[in-house]
C-alpha cells in the first residue's frame, strides 16, 4: 500500500510487518511502536501526519521511510519546523483533576476508559490535567468534539501535561464561522462537532466558498451530513468518508466530481 | 471517488454508527409523499363536486367536510409523516429504529383515507367509524414513534420542543376526532359543536401549525443556507403558541368566547415573533435567490396571521360574510397548503437526491427537479387560493367550482412532479 500523511499508522504496520524496524530506526520516538498497548490503541488512530508532528520529524521524510523509499539511516530524523507555542492560557494554572496515564501505559494497559470517565466528571469551566509520555493528538481531538478545549506542553522528552478544560455550555454560535478550521498538509480541515443543524452545513459551505480553499478539504463531524451532499454535488465537490476517531465521522472533500 | 467510502477501522466503525443508518428506506417517505400528491388531488376534485356547499358551510357532515379531510388526513397527515419519520431523527441525532412502525402507519393511514371521507360526505356511519378508528390508530401510533425518537434528544431543542407539542396535540384530535365520529352516529357527546372546534383547531393550529413552525426552525435555514434561529426566543414563541392553544380548546369546550379570543391573542403574539425570527435568519442567509418554492412559504407566512385575525373575528361574533369557509380556506389551502407543497418541493428531489447516491456520489437536486411542472403547480395554487376566498366571500359557487378546477389542475401537476422525481431517482440509481 502507498501510505499518504492520512494513512493510520495501524493500517500501515498490519499491511507491512517490518515498517515498525523501519520507522524505530529513523526515529527514536517511534520506539512506543513496541508498546502493545500503544500499537493496539493509538496506532490505529493516529495518521502519518500526527505522528511526524508528535516525534518531531518532517513529514515528507517520515513519508519516504515508510514507503521504504529511502532507508531510514539515510534521511537525517531533522525536526519539522516548530509551530509557534501558543501562550500559555490562564485557566491552565487553575485548580485541576489530576490524571497521570504514564504509570498505566506502562503496565500495558489501555488508559482510554480512565481519562474519559475523568473527563465525564468535568462541569463547565472545570480543568483535567493530564500527564502523557508523548502528545495525544487524537485524544485531544476526542475531547474537542466532547465541549472540551486544550493547552499542551512538553515538560521533557517523555513528558507532555496536557490541560484540559471544558468550555461552558450555551446557545450553539450564531455564526457558521466558529467552526474550528485549520491547515494541515495542503488539506484545510474544519471541525463541526457540537454545532447543531444546520451551522455545520453552513460552515462547511462558507469554508468551499472561501477564496483560498484548497481542492482538498477534511471534515470532523460527528453524523454522515447526508444533507450537505446534494449541496456539494451541486458545488462541484465529491465525498469520501475516511478513518477517523471514536465517535466521529470525517469525509474528505475535493473539488471536481468523481 | 466513492460516497460509501473507505474501510475504517472496526473498532471506529461499530461505534460511529453513521447516520446512513438513518436515512430510511425510500419506499416509506416516498409513499407517503405519493399518497398525499394523489389525495391533494382528490380534494380539489372533492371541494369541485361540493362547490354549491362550501360557501355557506359551518359545520356538520357532507362533501365540505368530507373534502376537508382528504386535505387534513391525506395530504397534512401524509406528508407530515413522511417527512416526520425522516427528518425528525436528524434533529435528535436518534435513529428512529426498526421500520415496522412506519410502514404500519402507512397501511393504516392511507386507505383509511378515502374510507372516512367518503364515510363522511356521503353519511355512511360505518365507513366513517371505521375509517375515522384506522386514521386515528395510524395517528396514535405515528406520535408514538415520533414521541420515542424524542425521548433524550441530542440536539435542537425548539424543534423537538415544538414536534413534541405537536405529537400531544395530534393524540388528542385523534381520540377527539374517534368520538366525534362515533357521535355522528350514536350522538352521546354533549356540546359537540364545542368538542368539534376544539378538534380543528387542535388539528389546525396544533399537530399542523406547530409541527410546520417548528420544522420551519430548520428546514427554512437550511434551503436558504441560514443560521438557525436561537433557541430561546423560538421556545418563547412555542410557549405562547401552546398556551394559546390551550386557551383556544377549552374556551372553545367551555364555550366561553373571552378565553378563546385570548388564546387567540396569544397565537398571533407567538405568530410574530416566529416570523421575526424567520426573518432575522433570513436576512443572514449565503443562498442569495431563494427560489420560486419561496413564493409559496411568503404566502403561507401571510395566511397564518391572517387566520387567526379570522378566527378572533369569528370568536368575536363580528359579521364577516361566510366567515367559518373563509377561515377554513385561509387557514387550510392558504396557509398549511401553500406551506406544505413549497416543502414538499424542495424535500422530494433533496431526498430523492440522496437515496439515489451511488459510486459518483448524488445527482444534482436541480437535474432531478421538473421546475417546469412546480412551476404550473405554483400559479395554479395561487390562482385558486385567490379564486376561492374571492368565491366565499362573495357566496358564489361557480368561482368555488373555478378554484376547484384550478386547483386540481395544479394538485395533478404537483403529482406529475413526485413521479418524475421518482423516476429520475431510480434512473440515476441505475447509472
Amino acid at each position: 500500500m502507498r501510505i499518504t500523511a492520512e494513512t493510520r499508522v495501524g493500517t500501515a504496520l498490519a499491511a507491512d510487518p517490518a515498517l515498525a524496524a523501519r520507522l524505530i530506526a529513523f526515529h527514536p520516538a517511534f520506539k512506543r511502536l513496541n508498546n502493545p498497548i500503544l500499537r493496539r490503541t493509538m496506532a490505529k488512530l493516529v495518521t502519518f501526519a500526527e505522528a511526524s508532528r508528535v516525534a518531531g520529524v518532517e513529514l515528507a521524510a517520515l513519508l519516504a521511510v515508510a514507503n521504504g523509499e529511502t532507508p531510514p539511516a539515510e534521511r537525517a530524523a531533522s525536526p519539522s519546523p516548530a509551530a509557534p507555542a501558543a501562550a500559555r492560557p490562564d485557566w491552565a494554572a487553575a485548580a485541576a483533576e489530576a490524571l497521570d496515564v504514564r504509570p498505566i501505559l506502562a503496565a500495558g494497559r489501555d488508559p482510554f476508559r480512565e481519562v474519559m470517565a475523568c473527563a465525564a466528571r468535568i462541569g463547565e469551566g472545570g480543568v483535567l490535567r493530564l500527564d502523557a509520555p508523548f502528545d495525544p493528538a487524537p485524544l485531544r481531538r476526542v475531547l474537542a468534539g466532547k465541549g472540551f478545549e486544550d493547552y499542551a506542553e512538553a515538560l521533557g522528552p517523555e513528558h507532555w501535561r496536557i490541560h484540559f478544560r471544558r468550555r461552558a455550555a450555551g446557545p450553539p454560535p450564531a455564526e457558521p464561522g466558529a467552526a474550528k478550521t485549520w491547515r494541515e498538509d495542503a488539506a484545510a480541515h474544519i471541525d463541526v462537532r457540537g454545532l447543531e443543524a444546520p451551522q455545520p452545513m453552513l460552515a462547511i459551505l462558507r469554508l468551499l466558498e472561501s477564496a483560498d480553499c484548497p481542492p482538498t478539504v477534511i471534515v470532523h463531524h460527528e453524523r454522515e451530513p447526508l444533507f450537505l451532499y446534494p449541496e456539494l454535488a451541486e458545488r462541484g465537490w465529491s465525498h469520501e468518508i475516511v478513518p477517523g476517531d471514536p465517535g466521529e465521522v470525517r469525509l474528505r472533500l475535493t473539488r471536481g466530481r468523481a | 471517488m466513492s460516497a460509501a467510502g473507505a474501510a475504517r477501522p472496526a473498532a471506529a466503525g461499530a461505534f460511529l454508527g453513521t447516520a446512513k443508518s438513518r436515512l430510511l428506506p425510500a419506499s416509506i417517505p416516498f409513499r407517503f409523499f405519493a399518497a398525499a400528491a394523489i389525495f391533494h388531488a382528490v380534494f380539489w376534485a372533492w371541494l369541485a363536486l361540493a362547490a354549491e356547499a362550501v360557501p355557506h358551510f359551518v359545520s356538520g357532515g357532507g362533501r365540505v367536510l368530507g373534502a376537508v379531510h382528504f386535505l387534513t388526513l391525506g395530504v397534512f397527515l401524509a406528508a407530515a409523516f413522511g417527512a416526520a419519520f425522516q427528518l425528525l431523527p436528524v434533529a435528535t441525532k436518534r435513529p428512529l429504529g426498526s421500520t415496522w412502525a412506519p410502514r404500519l402507519v402507512s397501511w393504516l393511514l392511507l386507505p383509511a383515507v378515502p374510507v372516512f371521507a367518503i364515510g363522511l360526505s356521503e353519511h355512511i356511519a360505518w365507513a366513517a367509524i371505521a375509517g375515522g378508528s384506522a386514521a386515528a390508530a395510524a395517528a396514535l401510533l405515528g406520535a408514538g414513534v415520533l414521541a420515542r425518537n424524542l425521548a433524550k434528544p441530542g440536539g435542537m431543542i425548539a424543534v423537538v420542543a415544538h414536534v413534541g407539542l405537536a405529537i400531544g396535540a395530534l393524540a388528542t384530535l385523534a381520540i377527539l376526532g374517534t368520538l366525534l365520529a362515533l357521535d355522528q352516529r350514536f350522538a352521546f357527546l354533549p356540546g359537540r359543536g364545542g368538542l368539534a372546534a376544539a378538534h380543528a383547531a387542535l388539528a389546525i393550529y396544533g399537530f399542523m401549525g406547530l409541527l410546520a413552525l417548528g420544522f420551519s426552525y430548520v428546514l427554512i435555514p437550511m434551503f436558504a443556507l441560514s443560521p438557525a434561529p436561537p433557541s430561546r426566543p423560538a421556545l418563547a414563541s412555542l410557549g405562547l403558541a401552546g398556551g394559546g392553544l390551550i386557551a383556544v380548546v377549552g374556551g372553545a369546550v367551555a364555550a366561553w368566547p373571552p378565553m378563546t379570543v385570548a388564546g387567540i391573542a396569544a397565537g398571533l403574539a407567538a405568530t410574530a415573533l416566529h416570523l421575526v425570527l424567520m426573518r432575522r435568519a433570513l436576512a443572514k442567509r449565503m443562498r442569495r435567490k431563494l427560489g420560486p418554492f419561496f413564493v409559496l412559504v411568503g404566502t403561507a407566512w401571510i395566511c397564518l396571521p391572517l387566520s387567526l385575525l379570522l378566527a378572533g373575528a369569528l370568536a368575536l361574533d363580528m359579521a364577516i360574510p361566510n366567515g367559518v369557509a373563509l377561515f377554513g380556506a385561509v387557514a387550510l389551502v392558504g396557509w398549511l397548503l401553500s406551506f406544505v407543497a413549497a416543502i414538499f418541493q424542495r424535500i422530494v428531489p433533496f431526498l430523492a437526491a440522496m437515496h439515489a447516491s451511488g459510486k459518483r456520489g448524488p445527482p444534482l437536486v436541480s437535474t432531478l427537479t421538473p421546475e417546469r411542472t412546480l412551476a404550473v403547480h405554483r400559479f395554479a395554487h395561487l390562482g385558486a387560493l385567490v379564486l376561492l376566498v374571492a368565491g366565499i366571500a362573495a357566496g358564489e359557487p361557480r368561482l368555488v367550482q373555478a378554484a376547484a378546477g384550478i386547483g386540481l389542475a395544479g394538485a395533478l401537476a404537483l403529482a406529475r412532479f413526485v413521479f418524475q422525481v421518482l423516476k429520475r431517482m431510480q434512473e440515476a440509481r441505475r447509472a
